[in-house]
């Protein structure tokens, strides 16, 4: 399978001011993600996930290190107007809070016409029936085009998120805790809908989560982070059925499931 | 573990005022009915808007100005829903203390860990240096390293898990006989949310404390909670010893919850999912208010109110617990790996 993203020795340094010290949110990082892969970025809070896929989408730059996209090393400069565009074709996002993410004061149908406009499409008469094309392939109903975000649920309102980032046809769908926000039974419609979307259209995602049971429902492969290192890499059935670190076997194990017991972890 | 109720809920009320229609009210909490004896843990389950942090709130009586709570709510035989304002305080300093999703948000952040925690103690007449000291043996009891220096310590200078080991130290400063959880462990990474729960746990059954324990996480509740009840549109719904809830839930939205959740082991080509979205009390219909997402439901359904009743080992509000009583699956069967 062609090599879509590849990422090399990423690093990441928040300079500290004063008598703060530096920061190092990523220290070498290095994984690929091939067409159609679905890759979990796994970690806990200030393991450095989000900074790896915000470095990713160019809205922070590597200290050092490098992110070669479809073969072509991105350069380390903030990226220009042109140049963003040209990336959001290559990779979209989807943030946790459904309830930020949107214009409250936008409809459905405008949010989404307005990323198929950014994207490309220009003419007029193909905005309409593509948008709502859009709409339904995410499960949401066409009426809901005239619908401000205020009249959704978190569920529906992640599905117009969701429809807004598949607007711009990326090859890429960053997921930053996608699901994290929602409740079970809307969770698992959501994963439902990004299984069908992915097996659809070949999109491939990175899926920040630290959630084991969502990356073992959803992804192909698994990165587990700690404290802006790498733990482990690998096909998930591996990661997770045989860890080979013995920080992933214990954030498997401090999963509450059936019989589970909670416990302490050794002193770390 | 006492067979008396320590708590005791009957019957609870809540409603609020209505957002846009001055006069009018909204039922939040819809006639719930638990039981908390002494000694025992009892979860509480539910999506956002079934009512559950209401009914802690309505125990202590933390309610908001508007807010009605009517019913009883009994605390070793006085309902706190009645008490007169002295009382009330004195009963939420001596007899429960409640911990939070955020410990941030319930932490003076300009005073230090020990100021906060001998606060209660100095209020009730305890000397300083006495205080000091049953401080820094509650942070040992909850397991913080170094109790002494943390005591000097800022809220932004620990981490949530170390801080909401703090609230916990705090909880359990006035010696109560019920601690009310809500959602504790939520804003917290899953390996220090097992710690904490297990210190929780420990300290519980060592002081034979009761718990109400507020989450919507059906499988940490049942792990940690001798009972379990499930919540949906402000109404219990099903109520049961814990293990046996997870081997056999009785009502089909306790069955669904456990469906919809992806599992660590098994990929499934597809999550079954509830269809719909969970709705607030008072957007329920006339009948079962789960009636509209469940698959077995009939016209009865529709138009009556279930009650609670006990069908095998559960307490269940369903007309067709009996006939779906053993037949609700509890977790995926295994599919093999293509």
């Amino acid at each position: 399978m062609p090599e879509l993203i590849k990422v090399e020795h990423l690093r990441r340094v928040f300079t500290g001011h004063g008598k703060r010290p530096d920061i190092v949110a990523v220290s070498d990082i290095s994984f690929t993600v091939n067409s159609g892969d679905a890759l979990a970025i796994v970690g806990e809070s200030g393991s450095g996930k989000t900074t790896v896929a915000r470095m990713l989408l160019g809205l922070e730059q590597p200290s050092s290190g490098t992110i070669t996209v479809k073969g072509a090393v991105r350069s380390p400069r903030q990226p220009s107007a042109a140049e963003r565009r040209k990336r959001a074709k290559e990779i979209q996002i989807v943030f946790q809070d459904p309830y930020s993410s949107l214009d409250p004061r936008q409809t459905v149908g405008a949010a989404i016409e307005d990323a198929l406009r950014l994207g490309g499409t220009t003419e007029k008469a193909q905005l309409k029936p593509r948008t709502i094309e859009l709409l339904e392939s995410v499960g949401l109903r066409r009426d809901r085009l005239s619908a401000r975000p205020r009249a959704l649920s978190g569920g529906q309102r992640q599905r117009v998120a969701i429809a807004r980032a598949l607007a711009a046809e990326p090859e890429v769908l960053v997921l930053d805790e996608a699901v994290a926000a929602l409740d079970v039974s809307t969770q698992a419609q959501i994963l439902n809908l990004l299984n069908d979307v992915r097996r659809r259209t070949g999109v491939a995602f990175i899926f920040i989560t630290h959630d084991l049971a969502v990356v073992n429902q959803v992804c192909t492969t698994c990165l587990v982070m700690r404290q802006g290192e790498l733990v482990e890499f690998g096909e998930t059935r591996e990661v997770l059925g045989n860890p080979s670190s013995a920080y992933t076997r214990q954030l498997r194990d401090a999963v509450p499931r059936a019989g589970w017991r909670p416990h302490r972890r050794a002193e770390a | 573990m006492g067979t008396e109720a320590l708590l005791s809920v009957e019957q609870l009320t809540v409603t609020v005022p209505h957002p846009f229609e001055p006069g009018e009210r909204r039922t939040v909490v819809d006639r719930v009915d638990l039981q908390v004896r002494t000694g025992e843990a009892l979860g509480l389950v539910g999506e956002s808007g079934s009512g559950k942090s209401m009914t802690a709130r309505s125990v202590m009586r933390l309610l908001a100005p508007g807010v009605r709570a009517e019913g009883c709510v009994m605390l070793g035989g006085r309902n706190i829903l009645e008490m007169d304002a002295e009382t009330l305080r004195r009963t939420r300093a001596e007899r429960m203390a409640m911990i939070y999703q955020d410990p941030r948000a319930h932490i003076n952040p300009v005073r230090t860990v020990g100021d906060f925690l001998t606060e209660g103690m100095r209020v009730t007449g305890v000397s300083r240096s006495e205080a000091t000291a049953r401080a820094v043996k509650l942070l040992d009891d909850v397991q913080v390293s170094d109790a002494q220096g943390r005591m000097n310590q800022y809220p932004h200078e620990l981490s949530g898990g170390l801080l909401q080991r703090v609230v916990i130290a705090a909880a359990l400063s006035q010696d109560p006989e019920l601690i009310l959880a809500d959602e504790p462990t939520t804003a917290l990474d899953v390996t220090t949310q097992a710690e904490v729960m297990a210190i929780l746990d420990d300290l519980r059954r060592e002081r034979g404390l009761s718990l109400l324990f507020i989450t919507h996480d059906l499988e940490l509740a049942a792990a940690t909670c001798d009972r379990t009840g499930v919540m949906y549109a402000g109404r219990i719904v099903e109520i049961q010893e814990s293990a046996a809830l997870q081997q056999s839930p009785t009502h089909p939205y306790t069955s669904g919850l456990m469906m919809a959740r992806p599992d660590i082991e098994i990929i499934q080509p597809e999550l079954t999912v509830i269809p719909g979205t969970s709705v607030s009390a008072y957007e329920a219909m006339e009948g079962c208010a789960f009636a509209s997402r469940c698959a077995f439901a009939s016209d009865i359904c529709l138009s009556r109110r279930p009650e609670m009743a006990r069908v095998g080992n559960a307490e269940v509000a369903c007309h067709h617990a009996r006939e779906l009583l053993g037949t609700l699956p509890n977790k995926i069967e295994e599919i093999p790996h293509a």
